[in-house]
């Protein structure tokens, strides 16, 4: 009975591994630029902004995913009038 | 700003804070102990547990920590065993992480030469005794920097992996946030004060850590 809900709805779930390959791609591809500009920062700019990017990768990496989307996805509206989830938000 | 609204409500943050903090102790724990039957499995001399101890490994290092959750939170009642939210939470989190661990013990242990266990078998130790007198101390010893530098790492994902447990209604830190969101509107000011909680239970523990490391240093002689 099992099988055969994963059979019928296998089309949906197929629907569902391409979101996350297509995130998956995009973040990647997204995280080595934006990983690259913050190492430059850290290296090789203006003090201050070095720091920045240091205080940015901190709070990156020391906060939980979860917290970081469901705060962005929240805290988005009260920045931008119109706010879509999606490739688009904000 | 709403600091008020913070601070009302620093009862309810700080609950979920200790729920959090609770959840991954016992991860943790769960992990440090569950890692050595990883290693254990994987360092067998018995081919059908190796693989075993394989197939867990990549099993639980490239699925999700939210779908093991679910898997087993859901997955459970179905063969009519039935618990609390925090123990499927604690068990895929241990789960996970064992594998992690695991490979870390495996990795210092295998840091040694063979010829040293080979060595203490031809003096007459059992295999036991070897591990014990002869290839433990020794990787300890030598592999117990780096390695504890990765140890840190893990217990800092498990500290924030303890999120995911909001999504099976476990009352920590994000699920306390997500609960101050409903109640208000004040998203900027509850997720930036989570946040800094997250980060200073992290800097505690890292803090904590390196103190120890520090405090006692691991001779290499």
């Amino acid at each position: 009975m099992t099988a055969a809900m994963l059979i019928s709805s296998g089309l949906y779930l197929a629907q569902g591994a391409l979101v996350t390959i297509g995130l998956s791609f995009g973040m990647i591809a997204v995280a080595t630029v934006a990983g690259m500009l913050l190492a430059l920062l850290r290296l090789y700019s203006w003090k201050p902004l070095g720091l920045l990017a240091a205080a940015y990768g901190l709070v990156a990496r020391g906060v939980p995913l979860l917290v970081l989307l469901i705060g962005s996805y929240f805290a988005c509206p009260t920045w931008a009038s119109t706010c879509r989830s999606g490739w688009s938000w904000c | 700003m709403d600091l008020a609204f913070i601070a009302n409500n620093a009862p309810l943050l700080m609950e979920g804070a200790a729920m959090t903090v609770a959840l991954a102790i016992s991860a943790l724990l769960g992990a440090t102990i569950g890692g050595g039957v990883v290693a254990s499995l994987r360092m067998s001399r018995f081919r059908p547990l190796r693989y075993v101890g394989t197939g867990f490994v990549e099993l639980m290092r490239n699925t999700p920590i939210l779908v093991q959750i679910f898997v087993l939170y859901f997955g459970l009642p179905t063969l009519d065993v039935h618990m609390t939210a925090f123990t499927p939470a604690v068990l895929a989190m241990s789960l996970q992480n064992s594998a992690y661990i695991g490979e870390i013990y495996r990795a210092g242990l295998e840091s040694i030469h063979p010829r040293q266990r080979e060595a203490a078998l031809a003096l007459g130790m059992m295999p036991g005794m070897a591990l014990r007198v002869i290839l433990l101390p020794q990787a300890l010893r030598c592999v117990l920097p780096p390695l504890g530098n990765q140890f840190i790492i893990i217990i800092i994902i498990i500290i924030k992996d303890t999120s995911v447990a909001s999504t099976i209604a476990i009352a920590e830190l994000t699920q306390a946030s997500k609960l101050l969101l409903d109640r208000s509107a004040a998203p900027y000011e509850t997720f930036a004060t989570v946040a800094l909680i997250y980060l200073a239970i992290s800097a505690f523990v890292a803090g904590v850590l390196k103190l120890a490391e520090w405090r006692y240093p691991v001779r290499v002689s």
